[in-house]
């Protein structure tokens, strides 16, 4: 039987296996992912935004629309149509369980004015990113309903670092611009009057 | 010139295929392992843009779990210094001492790259100049790997 032709053939595969073997060592450390490093820059102060808080890996809309409207009719059944101070709105919101599905809204004193605390709750469902890929999932619809030259803004927890990368990735598919913000452990959110951060976008 | 004769034995070449095929299978399982590895463990690449005298030049400083990296002006020209979380808001530290000088010189800014695990070595380095003259930007950092620098390619 006739090897000959045969083993040309398999001295040729072993060969270039050989040289994709040594590229493949040498260069495996090189393999590279850019990081997208960009400045950041203010947007108009009237830009509408869809903000999210990505936590436990998931990824949770903060309906800030809704949730305002849900205080004010609490705040209206507590005290009827006066005017309240700033104290009496945190006491209030400390005793009723005001918020949606996702969060329970706080308020909070700060030197710097009132601040909004949005707590995750044990129950909040949010969306992997496997589920964000999905076409028909929340965040996309929330991408789409954005109107033009609205924004989304990103606060992130340090658990779910990966799946930022995976929501900002699909943001700038589709040409949405997107900021965002790292937060440490699983305080809640907390949403400034004065706060700046959450309208900056890279 | 000798010439075989008809009754000597074929040399078979079966021997020989027998350890290229080997050779083969090995070098196959090399180069996956090794791409398994390099996937798995990419490293994180920032595109450093060209100097321009118009435009704010980054300085990169890489939060970690620990303390902080600071990249010198040029990243890639040298090594970067450690401060350790603790010694972040010294005076002596190179953070502060870096955060002095940016408060002189508009030309730079600083680039905070965050890791997971430095969130809370970026929030302390942030409020070390908050209400400062200093500018910041951040960008997150994936996975485990060393950051690396490379010059950003001309634009078109």
């Amino acid at each position: 039987m006739c090897l000959d032709s045969f083993l040309d053939i398999v001295t040729n595969v072993v060969g270039v296996l050989i040289l994709v073997a040594v590229v493949t060592v040498l260069g495996a450390g090189d393999v590279a992912v850019s990081s997208g490093a960009s400045a950041t820059r203010s947007v108009d102060a009237s830009a509408p935004r869809a903000l999210f808080e990505l936590s436990r890996s998931e990824v949770f809309f903060v309906d800030e629309l809704r949730n305002g409207e849900r205080v004010l009719l609490e705040v209206q059944r507590t005290h009827g149509d006066r005017e309240i101070s700033s104290d009496e709105l945190v006491g209030t919101l400390a005793y009723a369980d005001v918020g949606d599905r996702n969060h329970r809204v706080r308020a909070e004193q700060l030197p710097s004015g009132l601040a909004w605390l949005y707590a995750l709750r044990a129950s909040a469902e949010g969306e992997t990113c496997e589920a964000l890929v999905a076409p028909d999932s929340l965040f996309r619809e929330k991408l789409s309903a954005l109107p033009p030259g609205g924004f989304v803004y990103f606060v992130v927890h340090d658990d779910s670092f990966e799946l930022f990368r995976c929501a900002r990735d699909i943001a700038r598919e589709r040409g949405v611009e997107f900021g965002w913000h790292p937060v440490e452990g699983k305080s809640p959110l907390r949403l400034s009057v004065s706060g700046h951060l959450g309208r900056r976008v890279q | 010139m000798a010439r075989r004769r008809s009754g000597d034995p074929e040399p078979t070449l079966f021997p020989f295929l027998s350890v290229l095929a080997a050779v083969m299978g090995t070098l196959i399982l090399i180069i996956s392992g090794m791409s398994q590895i390099a996937l798995a463990q990419p490293k994180p690449r920032i595109d450093v843009e060209r100097f321009h005298p118009q435009k704010k030049s980054p300085i990169y400083v890489e939060c970690r779990r620990f303390g902080l990296r600071i990249f010198p002006d040029e990243p890639s020209a040298g090594e970067p210094v450690f401060v350790w979380n603790k010694d972040i808001g010294s005076p002596s530290s190179a953070w502060m001492k870096l955060s002095a000088r940016l408060e002189l010189d508009s030309t730079s800014y600083v680039m905070f790259l965050v890791r997971a695990e430095g969130v809370g070595s970026f929030e302390r380095a942030r409020d070390t100049i908050s209400g400062t003259r200093v500018e910041f930007g951040y960008d997150p950092l994936f996975g485990d790997g060393e950051v690396r620098f490379r010059g950003k390619a001309r634009e078109p």
